[in-house]
């Protein structure tokens, strides 16, 4: 058997970069859109699954890591049945809340919605990333997720009760606690991802932004999404357990750049009354990724297949399928 | 062999890249991968899977996705797509998607054009159609659900409600079930509508009417919306409209879906606009059918106009007052030079409306 070796042999060395970009372009993105946009129209919105595959695909294949892109295995038809099942748990929390408000039982009505729809979203996390990851696949390695579900639920609950009772203020522990359980639960191969955020640290920053953003009267809006972006970033990491290696992450965005980005475009947006909208996902992608440096020592040739065979995909998976595309 | 170009296999079990010769295999009709192992493996051109972003492509079978090929020639990837388009390998959305720039923009003119008329020409018909198609009990159980609401927190004036109804029962509204008219204490200047044929006079604008012709005006035009059934007509116009965007623009982004639905809603004010020139218009002809001056109108409307230069009544804003309206009505009534009766009765009731305040 040929290998191509040429890479290998820097893997040898200690923290070495690894570059990731987006080379995906607007002009590509806006035939895939329009064509997208047309079928979805023209078939009254049920070709809308089929649509959200082919955009992932393009996407996902426009996104280089160490010289190799990513690739979306998934399918509209995998993607239908999450879009159908959608469609009725919807459709029967507001046949309830129908049903409650005609017996003249308004607040139970609103109270069933309210907590339909919340009960929904620890539901919809789990589901989107056991799919998401499990359809990701770099080399022909997949991703997965192995989080647990009643585990995600408990975990969802008790944040947002003491959120509730706190008033908010618990809200910062509560998205880092979901966030590190989740990154914490993703595969790569035999890579485990790590992330290390600290309720306390996201409250600061928060509170610094919230109170910096008044005072410089919006302003400051944007390097407060810098610092969010950078501390989603710095806190990843990516592990090699068996070897007893790792990568870091690391962002080098700027606030000015921040506020280049998402001035420039909104005001494409507004101008072109949406029609831009092809080339504001590009230009962010192609920030966000640019702006992401990986260091480390793992061997990138060397991973191996963890995750279930993807033919193999079982009613469990399907049952897990409800892809509402959360980051969290 | 001969036009193989040079690619990376990725055999699912480790990330190990393998260098591999890749050629388009018309014989076997198929991806000829050479240099994995001894042997020569073939994926079917029918069952490839590729996806494509600029230069590059990764391909793998439909049926087993857990081996790749990247190839970084975008010649040889072009050659790929052509062979499988020209065997029919290919579906619309691959035909659509190669058809280049300028026909993707002649779609978006395409999608846009149609959802325009599907909104302006469509829509419209399919609401009209549809309240054609709907019960007048499905009016009046709509209407009393906010009637009973109105009637349960806002004040009846019982006095002048018995002559405001005596007042109508000596006009001729045209055919339809009853209309009930009722006068509320409030210094709004103000009246409306209900689809069940309930009619609310605030009796601030009372005060403004200055001559039965013109309170007859305003009865006529508000039984003019109960008629022609108004109200339902909005509801499912902007129902339908509303579907219409939601199905069109849902998919594509949140500022477009944004701006969908200020200018659903924008319409759906110029649809109240016409069916307040509608309402004008019948009105003007239960007066003349009645005998009754219809210069009452025009002096109604130059009254509230008038009576509140500054801020506007709630009357016009509800009812928005162009000049434009008004003038359509004198010009109406310019072309009738018939001299209209003096109404005893009406004219008495007026009178008794008035002492009351």
């Amino acid at each position: 058997m040929d290998s191509t070796t040429t890479t290998q042999k820097q893997s040898q060395q200690p923290a070495l970069a690894f570059p990731l970009s987006f080379k995906g372009k607007g002009s590509e993105y806006f035939g895939i859109v329009i064509v997208n946009w047309l079928l979805t129209v023209v078939t009254l919105g049920l070709y809308y699954p089929w649509a959200k595959a082919r955009q992932l695909q393009y996407l996902y294949g426009a996104t280089e890591f160490y010289y190799s892109r990513f690739t979306f295995l998934g399918t509209g038809k995998e993607m239908f049945k999450g879009f159908i099942r959608a469609i009725l748990i919807f459709t029967a929390l507001y046949l309830i809340f129908f049903l409650l408000v005609f017996l003249r039982m308004p607040i139970l009505a609103i109270l069933e919605l309210y907590l339909g729809v919340l009960a929904l979203l620890p539901l919809a996390i789990h589901g989107s990333y056991k799919y998401r990851m499990s359809r990701t696949a770099w080399r022909s390695i997949r991703m997965g997720y192995r989080g647990d579900r009643n585990e995600l639920m408990r975990l969802f609950f008790k944040g947002i009760f003491y959120t509730v009772i706190t008033l908010g203020i618990y809200g910062a522990w509560f998205s880092m606690n979901l966030r590190n359980y989740v990154i914490r639960h993703i595969r790569f191969g035999n890579l485990k991802f790590d992330y290390r955020g600290k309720g306390s640290d996201y409250f600061v920053l928060n509170l610094k932004g919230y109170f910096l953003t008044l005072l410089t009267l919006g302003i400051y809006v944007f390097w407060w999404q810098r610092e969010l972006f950078n501390y989603y970033i710095d806190n990843l990491s990516v592990h090699d357990e068996e070897n007893g290696r790792k990568f870091s992450f690391r962002s080098t965005a700027t606030g000015a750049e921040f506020f280049g980005l998402l001035a420039i475009n909104f005001l494409l947006l507004v101008i072109t009354l949406g029609l831009a909208y092809p080339w504001i996902v590009t230009r962010t992608l192609h920030f966000a990724f640019g702006h992401i440096e990986i260091s480390g020592d793992i061997n990138l040739d060397a991973l191996s297949q963890t995750e279930g065979n993807y033919t193999d995909a079982t009613g469990e998976d399907i049952s897990d399928m409800l892809d509402f595309g959360f980051v969290i | 062999m001969e036009h193989g170009v040079p690619a990376t296999y990725f055999d699912g079990i480790s990330s190990r890249p393998f260098a591999v010769t890749v050629s388009l295999d018309e014989r076997s009709d198929g991806l000829l991968l050479l240099g994995i192992g001894d042997g020569r493996i073939v994926w079917p051109a029918k069952e490839l899977e590729i996806h494509r972003s600029g230069s590059v492509a990764t391909i793998c079978l439909e049926s087993d996705k857990s081996k790749s090929v990247h190839i970084e020639q975008s010649a040889f990837i072009d050659a790929v797509l052509r062979y499988r388009s020209r065997k029919g390998y290919t579906g619309i959305y691959s035909r659509l998607l190669s058809s280049g720039v300028w026909v993707h923009l002649g779609l978006t003119a395409l999608i846009i054009g149609l959802i325009l008329l599907a909104y302006f020409l469509l829509v419209p018909f399919i609401a009209e159609k549809s309240v054609a198609l709907l019960p007048v009990s499905y009016d009046s159980s709509l209407g009393k659900m906010i009637s009973d609401n109105v009637l349960e927190t806002e004040s009846v004036d019982t006095a002048k409600t018995r002559i405001v109804r005596d007042f109508a029962s000596g006009i001729d509204f045209g055919a339809g079930p009853p209309l009930v008219f009722t006068v509320l204490k409030s210094k709004e200047e103000n009246a409306y509508a209900l689809p069940d044929g309930h009619i609310m006079i605030y009796s601030g604008i009372l005060k403004i009417i200055s001559d039965e012709s013109e309170l007859a005006a305003l009865m006529s035009h508000e039984a003019a919306h109960v008629r022609e059934r108004h109200t339902l007509k909005l509801l499912t116009r902007n129902l339908a409209g509303y579907l219409l965007v939601s199905v069109a623009i849902s998919d594509v982004n949140g500022i477009m879906a944004v701006l969908a639905d200020n200018a659903n809603t924008l319409r759906s004010l110029s649809f109240s606009r016409t069916f307040e020139a509608e309402a004008d218009l019948h009105g003007l002809e239960t007066l003349r059918r009645n005998a009754i001056d219809p210069n009452g109108m025009s002096r109604l409307f130059h009254a509230l106009k008038e009576h509140h230069d500054n801020s506007l009544p709630a009357f016009l804003s509800t009812h928005p007052l162009s000049g434009e309206r008004i003038r359509y009505i004198e010009e109406q009534n310019s072309a009738d030079t018939r001299v209209y009766p003096v109404h005893a009765d009406l004219k008495s009731l007026f009178k008794k409306l008035q002492e009351g305040h």
